[in-house]
């Protein structure tokens, strides 16, 4: 279920990444890496954490 | 000037025209109508705009190589084949795999449901997906 959330959480800011001033590549890698930094999290409270922290930087670039 | 001499000269050959051929074109039109109507019956591949475009297996294979050879976290884009698995063969994590499907969706214009891209892990399960999407490009 979280995983899910997680991966739909990806796909929205890859969406909103392509108009990324620094340019989607750029944008691409470093969502990546953030992402990828959080995979071994298996804690549900520490996921839900990092899904806020997602949804935080959602509305900073949605704001941009 | 030049319409006038147009509609002048339709309306005085008008007439004589229509007069002339009418009984003969009665008689012909049925005597050919059954024929033209079973020509048109015995043509076999009507095909309406409203059905299904009907992918080829080849050509979507082709299609999703092609765009994996694009997609530049590859690292062997000669390993690409119609079975690589994306993270056994090519070395994808599940993110990268997130992005490819969405390529896909993208190169086919439709959408997949999460839980069915959640299920696709290599070229064969996506040619499959794609060739039972009657709505895919």
């Amino acid at each position: 279920m979280l995983r899910h959330k997680v991966i739909a959480l990806y796909k929205e800011l890859l969406h909103l990444g392509r108009e990324y001033p620094a340019g989607p590549s750029f944008f691409r890698a470093r969502l990546h890496a953030a992402f990828a930094a959080n995979a071994h999290l298996r804690d549900e409270a520490e996921i839900h954490r990092a899904i806020q922290k997602a949804e935080y930087v959602k509305r900073e670039i949605e704001a941009l | 000037m030049f319409r006038s001499a147009v509609v002048r000269s339709l309306r005085t050959s008008l007439p004589r025209a229509v007069r002339t051929p009418a009984p003969f074109q009665i008689r012909s039109s049925a005597a050919v109508r059954p024929s033209q109507f079973a020509a048109r019956l015995a043509f076999p591949a009507v095909r309406c705009y409203s059905a299904p475009a009907g992918l080829a297996k080849d050509e979507v294979e082709g299609r999703i190589v092609n765009l994996l050879k694009n997609f530049d976290k590859v690292n062997d884009a000669s390993a690409i084949t119609g079975s690589s698995h994306f993270s056994n063969d090519l070395g994808l994590d599940s993110l990268d795999t997130v992005e490819v499907v969405m390529a896909i969706e993208e190169e086919f214009s439709i959408e997949i449901p999460d839980k069915e891209a959640d299920a696709i892990h290599s070229v064969n399960q996506a040619v499959e997906y794609i060739l039972s999407q009657p709505d895919a490009h």
